[in-house]
């Protein structure tokens, strides 16, 4: 998932078409839908687009965590081993 | 509400642009959900990492991997409600522009109201009869112009208040997270958004009605037009048999997910229900042959459950239904689920040469006596038709794929009944082959009563199970005895649930009937087929 695309780039064609799409119905209550869609929907993908972002750090932290945790222990039973 | 200059200068074909631009980002979506489900769910789940950290990282992947598939469903929907916006604004719009066109024809003006105005002058009667009849027919003309454009904008005025109020509907239900009730709000859009199009729910096939016709009505539909259905009767679109298992498997799934969310809203135990979707879900993890597909589901009373290990539309080699005994209901579902997968994958190690060739149903797609009232026919009779239906449903679905499969029905103890009375009723099963096991009877006098060859007809005994001794008093001759004319598959097991363990002769056996290696089935007596 390091490739993955950022949710923004879901709506990158959205956005346009249909900013044009409601631009073709001045004073339709259609119009007023579909900017409302526009912008809800952009706000869901990017709270989207932050999770993801959020669980690739995760991922990332507890990767480096569990490295960590084994180079130490490997290093105890290294100095456990003596030469006493 | 729209006036007649906005109805007059509106561009409403550039909603197919924007229509087909939320399908695109429908589909970037479902990619998207795969790739979750490939290269991190996946991948993570079978490393071994374990523990309270791997626990909680598995649910939030889960959620993610929900949104992602309700994001996907509901932008394909809401492309669906643009498009047909833009088809119906375009429609209003066009006769819109032929009643003007007209009103120029008539050398008439229309004022920026929609009001067609009368020829300007009068023109006398008695100078001009023919001038006269021609200013009169113009005015009426003027007249009717203007009651069709004033109709033309109340139409779009409509369609645009409903087609706004629709799309209003498929705002996110709970931006950047999946809600309780995200799954039925979903259901509730579809629903509106089918309305709008005037389409509702009568519009399926009812409850029984044949394989056949319901794969008809569906292949008739747009794919658009399924996906709206899916999502807004998902129950209803689940239970039809003939339809693609995927579709099938995922309206049900979605059905599911609306009974737990209903269930939690009103405090009700859900404990059976997502023991089942947790399992249904982990199997997108597993291995492709041993993917579960769920074909049926009813939360009601004891419930009912439907589950394929493998994808029975692809399948060469198909169980149709490990149909269960007594007292077995949407609880048990997990050990049917077990059962049919130990069925499964012993036939499918017998045929090397293809892995994933062989699906096995597990079917409680019928409510099952209880230990007291076993010996009554009233719940076969009531499964009968229903297992006949099930199994016309796959070879449908089948053939709709080019499956040639070669299906054979597998029934346990009272479930032997309802395979036996199934198979003597009408044209019979359509099977190829019956087995059956601790059976108390098939509710026929012997074998030639089942519309298949005798020699395709397979039973088994442990010798210590009581059932089929004591259950012929009530549902006829036992098939494991000589007399029955069935072939007799030899047995190593104990008791009467014993059947289906993992390495025993009784499961090889039936799975080399699965496949069709009829001469490798150890007989205690019978005749094989050649």
């Amino acid at each position: 998932m390091a490739n993955a695309p950022p949710t923004g780039a879901l709506m990158r064609d959205v956005v346009p078409a249909t900013e044009h799409a409601a631009g073709g119905l001045p004073g339709w209550l259609t119009q007023r839908a579909l900017q409302v869609l526009l912008q809800k929907q952009g706000d869901d993908m990017s709270r989207l687009s932050r999770r993801f972002t959020a669980i690739a750090e995760a991922l990332q932290a507890t990767a480096d965590a569990y490295r960590r945790n084994e180079n130490a222990n490997a290093a105890l039973f290294r100095r456990a081993d003596g030469p006493w | 509400m729209v006036t007649f200059l906005e109805l007059r200068d509106a561009q409403p074909t550039r909603l197919g642009a924007a229509a087909d631009e939320w399908l695109r980002m429908a589909e970037k979506l479902a990619r998207l959900e795969t790739r979750v489900v490939n290269e991190l769910t996946k991948p993570l789940r079978n490393s071994g990492w374990a523990g309270e950290s791997a626990d909680i990282a598995f649910r939030s992947f889960d959620r993610l991997d929900d949104e992602l598939e309700l994001a996907a469903r509901q932008t394909r929907n809401l492309a669906t409600v643009i498009r047909f916006a833009r088809t119906e604004f375009v429609k209003v719009q066009e006769q819109l522009r032929a009643v003007l066109g007209a009103v120029r024809r008539d050398g008439l003006q229309v004022d920026d109201r929609g009001a067609v105005q009368p020829p300007s002058g009068y023109v006398s009667e008695s100078l001009d009869p023919i001038g006269y009849q021609r200013y009169r027919q113009l005015i009426a003309n003027a007249r009717a112009y203007t009651d069709q454009i004033t109709t033309l904008v109340r139409r779009a005025s409509q369609l645009d208040g409903d087609c706004a109020r629709v799309l209003m509907r498929f705002e996110p239900y709970s931006p950047g997270r999946m809600a309780s009730g995200e799954w039925r709000d979903a259901t509730g859009d579809a629903r509106s958004a089918l309305n709008l199009m005037g389409m509702t729910e009568r519009n399926i096939p009812a409850a029984g009605s044949a394989p056949q016709a319901n794969r008809a009505w569906w292949d008739g539909l747009s794919e658009e037009h399924r996906s709206l259905y899916l999502a807004a009767h998902p129950d209803r679109v689940g239970a039809l048999d003939g339809l693609p298992a995927q579709q099938r498997h995922d309206a049900n799934q979605m059905a599911m997910r609306n009974l737990i969310e209903m269930r939690s809203a009103a405090d009700g135990p859900t404990e059976r229900l997502t023991t089942l979707l947790d399992r249904l879900e982990a199997s997108e993890y597993g291995p492709q042959a041993q993917r579960l597909y769920l074909l049926g589901i009813d939360n009601r009373l004891d419930g009912l459950g439907v589950v394929s290990v493998g994808n029975p539309d692809t399948a060469r080699h198909l169980g149709v239904a490990v149909v269960p005994g007594i007292t077995v209901t949407l609880d048990d579902m997990n050990g049917q689920i077990d059962r049919a997968g130990a069925l499964r994958q012993t036939a499918d190690d017998l045929t090397p040469d293809v892995e994933g060739d062989v699906a096995v149903v597990a079917w409680v797609g019928y409510d099952t006596p209880g230990v007291v009232t076993s010996p009554a026919h009233g719940y076969a009779d009531t499964a009968a038709p229903v297992l006949d239906r099930f199994v016309d449903g796959t070879q449908v679905a089948q053939e709709a794929e080019g499956t040639q499969s070669h299906r054979t029905v597998v029934g346990h103890s009272y479930g032997s009944s309802v395979v036996g009375l199934a198979a003597s009723q009408g044209n019979g099963l359509a099977v190829h082959d019956i087995i059956v096991a601790g059976s108390p009877g098939m509710r026929v006098p012997d074998a030639t009563h089942l519309n298949i060859d005798p020699r395709h007809v397979w039973a088994g005994r442990a010798s210590d199970d009581p059932i089929p001794v004591i259950g012929p008093i009530s549902h006829g001759p036992a098939p494991h005895t000589e007399a029955f004319g069935a072939n007799r598959f030899h047995v190593d097991t104990s008791g009467h649930v014993d059947y289906w363990r993992p390495g025993s002769e009784s499961l090889r056996n039936q799975a080399h009937i699965l496949v069709g290696q009829y001469d490798r089935v150890t007989l205690d007596h019978g005749r094989p087929p050649r």
